[in-house]
């Protein structure tokens, strides 16, 4: 219930303190309705910046190197690269229409696009802008994961209801799962073994078997008093080691706390409104959610599963990536 | 009489384009008669907002303490910046010292109840005005329908410059009074359809707004909870 205690701020000013010892970074924020980035430092949590994007800025990633932000720019149907140190426009880059998330390969280059409103995936190297591929999928792409090896890309159809295993060398839909209803985000476990996907309608989490392409179990949703048809999961981030996962319940305004063996949720973290997407600090020991129609994000602490701090940022937040600085 | 200068296929093709619109923008697991693109939800659960203690007796009781409904009033009221409000709940929350919890969540209970059932208006009123737009949009095609039909009996459309329409198809000349007759008529469903069309047009401009005066509230009720919950132990 607390949403800042006492231990919330000795924790989180030993985090920052070991934060400022270790390696300092920067937190972007992708705000959908103000066409802007928020940029956040991740030491003070503070603001430290706000710049102007493309339209409709929604999934937002980085390049392994930490060089680059990438930012889907969906109504103008490209993709927008930004310098992360200087927040400079580097350049645009090909999408297909209304790009929505997106998913960067293993190899640091190539790039995996939905595109919501044409059925497809594009495929393009984020070096060259090249467009390497069109891989048809099903109604209305969105979620975008990729497995730990690199050989397989998966994407989420939000009419079809399924995830489709893109396989990275041919770039075509090898199998097929059906889930529940309205699938947004698709999430690998560090060592491959296991596949999260989120159904926004149907409620749940379906844990796929990513070799059998089979649903192994399903995770549902209760909160005390709060409707059912409120409770709806989007965004999926596990910690590296699996043991914890956290799942983004939309307009219940929770984010759930679950244990990655078990897969019992041990907790229910009130955060902002319309609760969407979810990523870490660098470290994992701050997750930041991006609460879409309170026009925040919340910093929840990972070790003691409790939300110490909200953040404004601008209207609705929709994706979040921090970024280390040298 | 007013005779507008809008071709009437213009206007068909505006009210055919009105009709469909709404439903398209809707997501398809919702109530089809709910003109929002946001999702129809009638009322809100304290639990999505809060996460202290239960307030089902506090819902009765917060209206019995002056102090509460004042500070309620005035907490609730969008006239005060948000900022401000936060500030007030400080003040409440010090003043109330080792009463801090149960003042508190009677603040809370009482703030739930009074934006809830402000909201709970909103809602039912946007229900009315789809209903309305319906009714409307039903008018408008019937209207249409009506010239269209006059029209084809006429073997034209009636001139909107005052001269006589052509005769009928089955070569019989009408006379002036009917003619004149038939125009009048025709200019009168050609205004109601500029109206009808116009009326509704201009509620479907402001549908974003209105769709988004239940959300406007849900922010405030949720800013003002957390700004409670922070003063909670």
């Amino acid at each position: 219930m607390r949403l800042l205690t006492a231990v919330s701020v000795a924790a989180l000013l030993g985090l920052s303190a070991g934060a400022a010892q270790a390696q300092s970074y920067k937190i972007f924020v992708s705000n959908e309705r103000d066409h802007t980035i928020s940029v956040l430092d991740g030491d003070s949590l503070e603001v430290i910046d706000t710049f102007e994007t493309g339209r409709r800025p929604r999934g937002i990633t980085k390049t392994p190197d930490n060089k680059w932000v990438l930012l889907c720019a969906s109504d103008d149907d490209h993709i927008e690269v930004y310098d992360a140190e200087t927040h400079e426009l580097v350049k645009t880059l090909p999408s297909g229409p209304d790009p929505e998330l997106f998913v960067l390969h293993t190899d640091g280059e190539t790039l995996y696009i939905a595109n919501e409103d044409d059925n497809l995936v594009t495929v393009i190297n984020i070096v060259s802008g090249e467009i390497l591929a069109e891989v048809p999928v099903g109604v209305e792409p969105e979620g975008m994961g990729v497995s730990p090896d690199g050989r397989y890309v998966v994407n989420t159809s939000e009419t079809t209801n399924m995830a489709h295993f893109i396989d990275t060398e041919s770039f075509e839909v090898v199998a097929n799962v059906l889930v529940d209803s309205r699938p947004r985000i698709a999430e690998y476990k560090s060592d491959g073994s296991e596949l999260w996907v989120s159904a926004e309608i149907g409620g749940t989490v379906s844990i796929i078997d990513p070799e059998a392409h089979e649903i192994t179990e399903k995770i549902t949703f209760e909160i005390s008093g709060v409707p059912q048809e409120a409770v709806q999961p989007v965004g999926v981030k596990i910690v590296e080691d699996g043991s914890l996962a956290f799942v983004a319940l939309g307009p219940s305004n929770r984010v759930a706390v679950v244990d990655g063996e078990s897969k019992e949720v041990l907790d229910y973290l009130l955060v902002g409104q319309r609760v969407w997407q979810l990523n870490f600090s660098p470290d994992e020991s701050l997750l930041f959610s991006t609460n879409g129609a309170s026009h925040d994000i919340s910093v929840i602490d990972v070790a003691e599963r409790e939300v110490i701090k909200s953040v404004g940022v601008g209207q609705y937040p929709w994706g979040v990536v921090a970024v280390p600085m040298e | 009489m007013r005779i507008h200068a809008s071709a009437p296929l213009a206007v068909l093709l505006l009210s055919v384009t009105m009709l469909v619109t709404p439903a398209a923008a809707q997501p398809a697991h919702q109530d089809e008669s709910w003109p929002c693109i946001q999702r129809k939800v009638p009322q809100l659960q304290p639990a999505q907002v809060w996460t202290g203690p239960p307030v089902e007796e506090e819902l009765r009781l917060w209206r019995n303490d002056r102090e509460i409904a004042t500070l309620v009033s005035q907490l609730a009221s969008r006239r005060m910046p948000i900022e401000e409000a936060r500030e007030r709940i400080a003040e409440f929350a010090e003043a109330a010292g080792a009463q801090k919890q149960e003042r508190l969540t009677l603040l809370f209970a009482g703030l739930f109840q009074r934006l809830n059932n402000e909201r709970g208006r909103i809602v039912r009123g946007i229900e009315r005005y789809a209903e309305n737009q319906k009714a409307l949009s039903e008018a408008i095609k019937n209207t249409r329908e009506e010239l269209a039909s006059r029209q084809e009996e006429e073997g034209g459309a009636p001139r909107r410059d005052g001269s006589i329409a052509t005769p009928r198809r089955d070569g019989a000349d009408a006379t002036p009074d009917d003619l004149q007759d038939n125009l009048r008529f025709a200019s009168d469903l050609d205004e109601k359809l500029y109206w009808d069309t116009r009326i509704y047009d201009e509620r479907h401009r402001a549908l974003t707004y209105v769709c988004d005066s239940p959300v406007i509230i849900e922010q405030r009720l949720f800013a003002l909870s957390r700004a409670i919950q922070q003063h909670m132990d």
